[in-house]
C-alpha cells in the first residue's frame, strides 16, 4: 500500500510539472466526458475483487480502493463466533453492532455477497479507502 | 476549591493583562521568527508580516499556561518521536499503524511538522516552539496505511483504552470531483461506524469530558488533484480563456469531503501572516474557525517549525531552496527545523495547540463548551472582506451580478459568520480568559431526526432569482450546526449556488457558483450532504429556506491534466434542460 501511495504522489507531481510543458506547447483541449465516463466505469463490474482493487464511487467516480477489511453490521440474534469460524473471519474490532473483520479469502467480493446473504447480517460491504486522501501541506522541494 | 481557583486565576489574569506582554519570553532561537505565536509585523524570515495577526497568546503564556496535562492525538504521515524538540513532550500510545511497534515513522516530515507547531518543547536552546509546549504528544502514521482499523485505532478506539487524548489533529483531506451519496451501498456503512465512533469519542471519552476533532479544511481554492478510477487528474478552471480563472472563487468546497461535512469535525482554514485568507485555503459553510497557515516561504511567512532531523530528510534538506533563508541564519545547524511549512494542515496544528491550551486553562470543561468558547471569544479577521459578486448573463441575454460569497455577517445569536473563516480567528488570551470564568457547561446535546421535502422543483437556467423552497421547523433547539441533504438532477453543477436561509434571515452559501464539480457518471446527484456553522447559536424552530440558483448559461468550462491523457474539456457545453431540485432535508445539532 506504501508503495501505492508513493506511486501515486509521483504520478501527481510529474503530472503537475508536466502541466506548465503542456500549457506551454499549447497542447490541444479535448473533449473529456467520454474518457473520464470510460475511466470511471472500468471496475465496478468485476466478479472478483481483491486487496489493493480498485473501484469507483457510484456517484462522483472517484476511485476507492478495497484496504482488505470487510465491515459487518450484525442483528442482535447474530453469533459472531460462529459467523467467524464459517467464514474464517479475524476480528479486528466492535463497535456495538458493527465488526471490522479480515480475512484470509482473496476473493473479497464473493466473501461479501455470501455474508450479505447471512439472515443475521443487517449488512456487509468492503472496507474503502479514498484515493488522493492525503496531507495538507503545500511543500515542494525543488532540487536547487 | 474549583470557583476558588477560578477566581484566583481571574485575578492573576487581570494582573498579567494590565502587564500587557508583548513579546515571548523563551530561549529557542527561532522563536522570533515564529508569527502564528506573536506577529510583530517583522518576523517573517524574508518578509514583512503584519502586527497582531497571530494567535494571541501572550497572556496566556505569562499565566504559564502551557497545555500541561492534556495529550495531542496528531493524525498523519507518523511522527519522529525521537526528535530533540518533541522527544520529552511524547507520551505512551503512539503506534506505527504498518507494523505495529511504538513507533509510527514518518517518511514525510508532514507530520513531524505538525507535532511540533502543536507541541515542540520552549527553553530548551532548539528550533523554536509549539503553540502549547508543554502538551503530550501522540502519534499515528494513519496516511500510510488508510484501513478503517487504522483509521479506529488513531481516533479513540477503543474508549477503554490507554489512549486518553482530549483533541485529535487530522491536516489531511480528500479532494472528490463531486459530493458522495451518502445513502449508497458502498458508503454507509463506514460512515455510520464513523460517526458512531466520533460522536462515543466527542462526548464520552476521558470520563466524560469528551475530546475536539481537529481537520484542515483543504489546499484546493485554485484547484485539485482527484482520481476517476485509479488515474490522477489536475483539476482547474478555465474561464474566459483563461487557466485558473475561477472570478475570485473557491475551485473546490471543502464540504465537498463527506467527512468535513461531519459535525464532530471541527474544520478550520488558513490564514496567512498579513492576516488574510490563504491563497491555497479550501473554503466553505462548514468552516468553524480559522488559523494561522502561512503560505510558500518563498513568498511570504511560511511557519516555522520542527523538521525531521538531520539535513538528510523533511523538508529542510541540503537540496531544499525554500529554507535557504532559515539555513542562512545560522540558527539551525542541524536542519532539525524548517520554515517551509504551511497550508491548513498548520492552520488545523494551531488551532490542536490553542485547543490544548485553554483545555489546561480549565481541566473541567467538556470538548463542547471548549469549542464554544472558541466560537465565543473568535476574532473577525480581515474584516472589511466583503465578499465575492459574480457577473454573467441571465437566459434573457440581461448582465446580472450575484453575493456568491457574502461578507462578514452578524447572525441573529451575535455571531459574525463567514465562509471564508467560519465564525472568526482563534483567540488564544479572549479564550482562556473565558474558560478560566466558565462553571457551566453547555446543555446536553440533541440532534433533531431530518426533515424532509421533496417536492420536485424547476432550477431555472442562468437565473439570479433561482428557486425557493422552505421547510417549518419546530424544533426548540439552539442551533450548533445544520446539516443539509440534498439531491439535484443539474448536468452541468458548477453553475449553481445553493443557499440556506434561517428564520432569522441569516444567508448561509453552502455551494458557491464555479465550483470544480463534474459529474463523471452524468446521473443525478443523489444525497449529498453540506454542513453550515453560520446558524451557531440561532433558534432553529421557524420557517427554513433553500435557494438555488444557475449561475450561467455556457461561457466556461472545467480542465483536466494527465500526463497520458492530456488536457480535457468538462463542463464545455451548458445544460440545454433546467435542472431540479428533487429533495432536501435538514439535520440540526444544538441543545
Amino acid at each position: 500500500m506504501k508503495t501505492t501511495i508513493v506511486m501515486l504522489v509521483l504520478t501527481f507531481i510529474v503530472s503537475t510539472l508536466s502541466l506548465a510543458q503542456a500549457q506551454t506547447k499549447n497542447t490541444a483541449v479535448k473533449p473529456g466526458a467520454a474518457i473520464i465516463a470510460s475511466l470511471t466505469s472500468q471496475t465496478n463490474n468485476a466478479n472478483s475483487l481483491q486487496l489493493g482493487d480498485s473501484i469507483t464511487d457510484s456517484q462522483s467516480g472517484n476511485g476507492l480502493q478495497l484496504t482488505g477489511e470487510v465491515l459487518l453490521q450484525l442483528t442482535t440474534q447474530a453469533n459472531f463466533s460462529q459467523l467467524a469460524s464459517r467464514y474464517n473471519l479475524q476480528l479486528k474490532h466492535r463497535v456495538g453492532d458493527i465488526v471490522v473483520v479480515t480475512t484470509a479469502t482473496n476473493n473479497i467480493q464473493q466473501l461479501v455477497q455470501q455474508l450479505t446473504q447471512e439472515p443475521t447480517i443487517k449488512q456487509a460491504s468492503f472496507d474503502l479507502r479514498e484515493l488522493g486522501l492525503s496531507a495538507d501541506p503545500q511543500v515542494i522541494n525543488k532540487p536547487r | 476549591m474549583y470557583i476558588k481557583k477560578t477566581l484566583l486565576s481571574c485575578c492573576l489574569l487581570g494582573a498579567f493583562s494590565s502587564l500587557a506582554a508583548d513579546h515571548l519570553t523563551n530561549s529557542d532561537p527561532l522563536t522570533p521568527y515564529q508569527w502564528h505565536l506573536n506577529n510583530s509585523g517583522h518576523n517573517g524570515l524574508t518578509t514583512n508580516t503584519v502586527a497582531g495577526e497571530d494567535l494571541n497568546l501572550l497572556n496566556t503564556d505569562m499565566q504559564g499556561i502551557k497545555g500541561d496535562g492534556v495529550t495531542v492525538t496528531v493524525i498523519d504521515s507518523g511522527i519522529e518521536l525521537t526528535h530533540p524538540d518533541l522527544v520529552n513532550n511524547v507520551t505512551t500510545g503512539s503506534l506505527n499503524l504498518l507494523t505495529s511497534t511504538v513507533t509510527p515513522t514518518d517518511n514525510t516530515g508532514h507530520g513531524t511538522a505538525v507535532a511540533g507547531i502543536i507541541a515542540a518543547q520552549e527553553n530548551n536552546n532548539i528550533g523554536g516552539r509549539g503553540v502549547a509546549p508543554n502538551a503530550d504528544l501522540v502519534g499515528f502514521n494513519y496516511l500510510d496505511a488508510q484501513t478503517m482499523s487504522s483509521w479506529l485505532q488513531s481516533h479513540g478506539m477503543p474508549l477503554t483504552g490507554s489512549a486518553n487524548s482530549r483533541v485529535y489533529n487530522q491536516s489531511y483531506s480528500s479532494k472528490p470531483a463531486l459530493f458522495k451519496n451518502v445513502d449508497a451501498e458502498e458508503h454507509t456503512l463506514s460512515l455510520q461506524l464513523k460517526e458512531r465512533v466520533m460522536q462515543q469519542v466527542s462526548l464520552n471519552s476521558n470520563n466524560g469530558l469528551g475530546a475536539l476533532f481537529v481537520k484542515s479544511a483543504g489546499n484546493a481554492f485554485y484547484q485539485y488533484t482527484t482520481f476517476f478510477g485509479n488515474t490522477p487528474f489536475q483539476v482547474f478552471p478555465y474561464e474566459q480563456q483563461q487557466p485558473f480563472n475561477n472570478a475570485g472563487l473557491p475551485f473546490h468546497n471543502a464540504n465537498l469531503s463527506t467527512d468535513n461535512a461531519s459535525f464532530w469535525n471541527m474544520l478550520v482554514s488558513a490564514y496567512n501572516a498579513n492576516g488574510k485568507l490563504a491563497s491555497y485555503s479550501s473554503v466553505g459553510a462548514n468552516v468553524f474557525l480559522t488559523a494561522p497557515g502561512g503560505e510558500n516561504a518563498q513568498s511570504q511567512a511560511g511557519i516555522v517549525t520542527t523538521d525531521m532531523s538531520g539535513c538528510a530528510a523533511g523538508f529542510n534538506t541540503i537540496n531544499s531552496t525554500i529554507d535557504i533563508p532559515l539555513q542562512n541564519t545560522g540558527l539551525d545547524s542541524h536542519c532539525n527545523a524548517t520554515a517551509a511549512m504551511y497550508g491548513t494542515s498548520a492552520a488545523a496544528a494551531n488551532t490542536s495547540g490553542a485547543i490544548a491550551l485553554v483545555m489546561s486553562a480549565n481541566p473541567q470543561l467538556d470538548a463542547r463548551t471548549i469549542k464554544h468558547i472558541l466560537a465565543t471569544t473568535a476574532r473577525k479577521l480581515d474584516g472589511n472582506n466583503a465578499g465575492v459578486d459574480i457577473n454573467f448573463t441571465n437566459a434573457n441575454g440581461d448582465a446580472v451580478s450575484y453575493n456568491a460569497i457574502p461578507g462578514w455577517q452578524q447572525n441573529a445569536a451575535g455571531y459574525n459568520v463567514h465562509p471564508f473563516y467560519g465564525l472568526g480567528a482563534i483567540d488564544v488570551d479572549a479564550a482562556v480568559v473565558m474558560a478560566q470564568q466558565t462553571t457551566a457547561l453547555l446543555p446536553t446535546l440533541q440532534v433533531s431526526d431530518w426533515h424532509t421535502a421533496d417536492t420536485e422543483l424547476t432550477i431555472p437556467d442562468a437565473n439570479v432569482n433561482g428557486v425557493q423552497d422552505t421547510l417549518a421547523i419546530t424544533d426548540n433547539l439552539t442551533i450548533e450546526a445544520v446539516q443539509l441533504k440534498l439531491s439535484i438532477d443539474h448536468s452541468r453543477m458548477r453553475d449553481l449556488a445553493v443557499e440556506l436561509i434561517s428564520p432569522s434571515g441569516t444567508r448561509s452559501v453552502l455551494l458557491s457558483p464555479r465550483t470544480g464539480l463534474i459529474n463523471a457518471t452524468g446521473t443525478p446527484v443523489q444525497n449529498a450532504l453540506l454542513l453550515s456553522q453560520h446558524f451557531y447559536g440561532e433558534s432553529a424552530a421557524g420557517q427554513w429556506q433553500i435557494r438555488l440558483i444557475d449561475t450561467d448559461n455556457g461561457t466556461s468550462q472545467t480542465l483536466l491534466y494527465n500526463e497520458q491523457a492530456g488536457l480535457l474539456s468538462m463542463n464545455d457545453i451548458n445544460n440545454n434542460v433546467d435542472g431540479t431540485v428533487l429533495s432536501w432535508s435538514l439535520r440540526f445539532y444544538g441543545h
